[in-house]
């Protein structure tokens, strides 16, 4: 017969409704709960060989860091061009599991941002930061592609984005609101089509985690964008702000929608704190100078979270009710 | 669905009346009835998060509500509005314990009344810290929900903490982590002797365990940056001491060893000698980084209690402090880099001991 399955919050429920002795409740906890000698064995091979390689590696490159100064500059640059041609010779090698290549293929691809920091810092070449992250982002976008390996994804995304950042900011006089409502349309974009590329494409697999992780990305840009355009008010880019607004309300509706068809509590929590924070900064912007409005304002604040919280909190109830009763 | 969970409950009460004999005596119904309603009521992780950061906002509003009043300028009012915030979110806790509800809007209210109560103190630094500590600790002894617990614990812990640095006794900081390295070890390790003490003690078993873990890595996190800033402006804090924060956890982590040893059936003298020095060499060489000693403290704790919480938060704590060692200005890159390779062989070392010789232990087993 299987063995049954306890778990610690099973145990904690009996204990609080009943007579149980300590050596009892011990045993039980061995037993069905705490680690067993097998998941320690493979636990502690992997710390070992993890801390193992990862302390001398770095014990290395701290090596190398003292001696950096020192370094001639041809040294340094054929250091980091092995380094990077030597990882993705790995990836190459026959007989290396998948998910070993791909996390070899990620640090070649972090690699080469090193490589080239090393290059802008011994030719001082005055390149500005949105170069950098340009030529990086560039570089890499066959490995990104051809990886199938959702954190390497992740990051490329968080290059793309910080090009941009780092290019409004430095280059351009750019207002905010343009700059966030871009980065906005590029993240959902992106969201979007991820979404649609898990559905389709049956060989390619988008685990949940890079999805959230996105449209958070998303959502905090239109936030920002939304809260700065009310408080630059008609000073700041109307156009843009138009844009943004018109696109954010199509993008939450359709994230809504989309959260309630799947009964997913993420997409219309997330999307409603957004709201809710947006509505806080009209009433701030719109009621800061009276003291009156500033009571109401605060009332208003207590009253909206209370509000959704409750809302959010019932709507996950009934959703976990009905996937249970499927 | 619904039927399954009872089911699964009952053979769970049965297996243990089983076990145990005429000692096991459980409310059968009850427990039933809390397991269905503990399973209805599991929050997801993002309702959590999205709950306590209206919970902030709420906080901010309610105080700001409060100082608009000008009610802030008597240290008298701010001191009774402030009890009675801290009395109502525990009222409210107490009405409705197993309301995820009460306990995320209770949040605001508990530390809407702490921060009163600290305003009111003011300047008294000291005083600050030990009306928190009685403050909070009363407060656990009633509160019967996660986040209020939790909340409590995290306020003892850096009330404790907050007295070392605010006097700066940096010299003496190493009693706070010690006692509570030594605190967290007995909590991990007696788990039966709590939760089957009274039935609220096993109620707020999981949250007291999640608070002092977080607690102490903050403090941790909160001690090494502070080192960093009193070093540079020549305080009184002696670097060379540094190593006295490792001994209880090195200490621990030896004992911890010697339990580990005990379930491989390690029997060979030989055996056990070479782990305990190779052990040794290691905790001496990570001494001069007692975040370090600390973080691995609570890995090893929290993987052999299974609580997968602790884990995770324990392992980025500890890639954190491997990457501030690297900022750390004590010691050269040099000398850091032969630390760094020695251990990273004696790891190796430690890899190749186990993959040969436990593999032996298990084909006995």
């Amino acid at each position: 017969m299987e063995k049954l399955k306890i778990s610690r919050d099973d145990i904690h429920l009996i204990a609080e409704n009943s007579k149980w002795t300590e050596t009892g409740a011990n045993k039980i906890l061995n037993d069905y709960v705490y680690s067993s000698a097998a998941s320690w064995q493979r636990f502690l091979k992997i710390l070992f060989i993890s801390l193992g390689g990862g302390f001398t590696v770095s014990g290395v490159i701290f090596f190398f860091a003292y001696n950096w100064e020192d370094l001639d500059k041809f040294a340094k640059m054929g250091i980091m061009q092995f380094l990077v041609a030597a990882s993705a010779a790995v990836v190459l090698y026959p007989g290396i599991s998948l998910p070993i290549r791909q996390i070899v293929l990620t640090g070649a691809s972090l690699l080469v941002g090193a490589l080239f920091a090393v290059f802008g810092q011994i030719y001082q070449t005055g390149a500005d930061a949105s170069d950098f992250f340009l030529n990086w982002t560039i570089f890499i976008t066959v490995w990104v592609i051809v990886s199938q390996f959702p954190p390497l994804w992740l990051i490329f995304i968080v290059l793309i984005n910080t090009t941009w950042l780092l290019y409004a900011r430095q280059e351009t006089g750019w207002p905010s609101v343009f700059v966030y409502a871009v980065l906005f349309l590029f993240d959902s974009g992106a969201t979007v089509l991820f979404h649609w590329l898990s559905k389709r494409k049956k060989r390619i697999s988008v685990p949940a985690w890079f999805l959230y992780a996105v449209t958070l990305a998303a959502v905090y840009f239109s936030t920002a964008g939304w809260i700065i355009g009310i408080w630059t008010g008609l000073e700041g880019d109307i156009i843009a702000f138009g844009i943004l607004a018109l696109s954010s309300v199509f993008l939450y509706l359709l994230g809504m929608g989309y959260g309630w068809k799947k009964k997913n509590i993420f997409y219309p929590a997330i999307l409603s704190f957004s709201a809710l924070l947006v509505l806080f900064s009209f009433c701030a912007e719109t009621f800061i100078s009276s003291v009156e409005g500033e009571v109401f304002l605060s009332l208003f604040v207590i009253v909206c979270i209370t509000g959704m919280l409750f809302a959010l909190i019932r709507l996950q109830k009934k959703w976990k009710n009905e996937k249970m009763k499927r | 669905m619904k039927m399954k969970n009872e089911e699964h409950i009952r053979e769970v009460i049965r297996l243990i009346g089983q076990r145990e004999g005429k000692v096991f005596a459980c409310d059968e119904e009850k427990t039933v009835e809390a397991y269905a309603q503990h399973y209805l009521n599991q929050p997801n992780a993002i309702i959590k998060i999205v709950s306590i950061a209206g919970g902030f906002l709420a906080t901010i509003a309610i105080l700001f509500l409060f100082f608009l009043s000008g009610w802030g300028e008597s240290s008298v009012l701010l001191m009774i509005f402030g009890a009675i915030f801290i009395a109502g979110a525990i009222g409210c806790n107490l009405k409705y314990p197993d309301s995820l509800l009460s306990d995320a809007l209770s949040l605001p209210i508990f530390l809407s009344g702490f921060f009163l109560i600290g305003y009111a103190c003011g300047e008294q630094e000291n005083i600050l810290c030990m009306v928190f500590i009685v403050l909070s600790l009363a407060s656990l002894f009633l509160i019967r929900t996660y986040i209020l617990s939790f909340v409590s614990v995290y306020i003892l812990v850096g009330s404790c903490l907050s007295l070392f640095f605010i006097n700066n006794a940096y010299d003496w900081i190493f009693i706070h982590h010690s006692v509570l390295a030594g605190i967290i070890s007995l909590f991990f390790w007696k788990e039966a002797r709590w939760i089957t003490h009274s039935p609220n003690f096993a109620r707020i078993y999981n949250p007291i365990r999640s608070g002092l873990t977080v607690s102490f890595l903050v403090g941790w996190i909160a001690t090494t940056l502070m080192r960093n800033v009193s070093i540079k402006s020549g305080a009184f804090l002696n670097p060379e001491w540094v190593w006295i924060s490792s001994i209880v956890p090195s200490a621990l982590i030896l004992y911890l060893i010697s339990k580990l040893l005990q379930l491989f059936q390690v029997k060979s003298i030989q055996k056990q000698s070479l782990i305990y020095a190779a052990a040794f060499l290691l905790l001496v060489l990570i001494a001069y980084s007692p975040a370090l000693s600390g973080t691995i403290l609570i890995i090893l704790l929290s993987f052999q209690a299974n609580y997968k919480g602790g884990f995770y938060v324990s392992i980025l704590s500890f890639i954190y402090f491997i990457i501030q060692y690297y900022y750390d200005l004590h010691f050269t890159l040099l000398v850091k880099s032969g630390f760094l390779c020695l251990s990273g062989i004696l790891f190796i070392v430690f890899y190749l001991l186990f993959t040969r010789s436990k593999l032996k232990v298990d084909e006995k087993i």
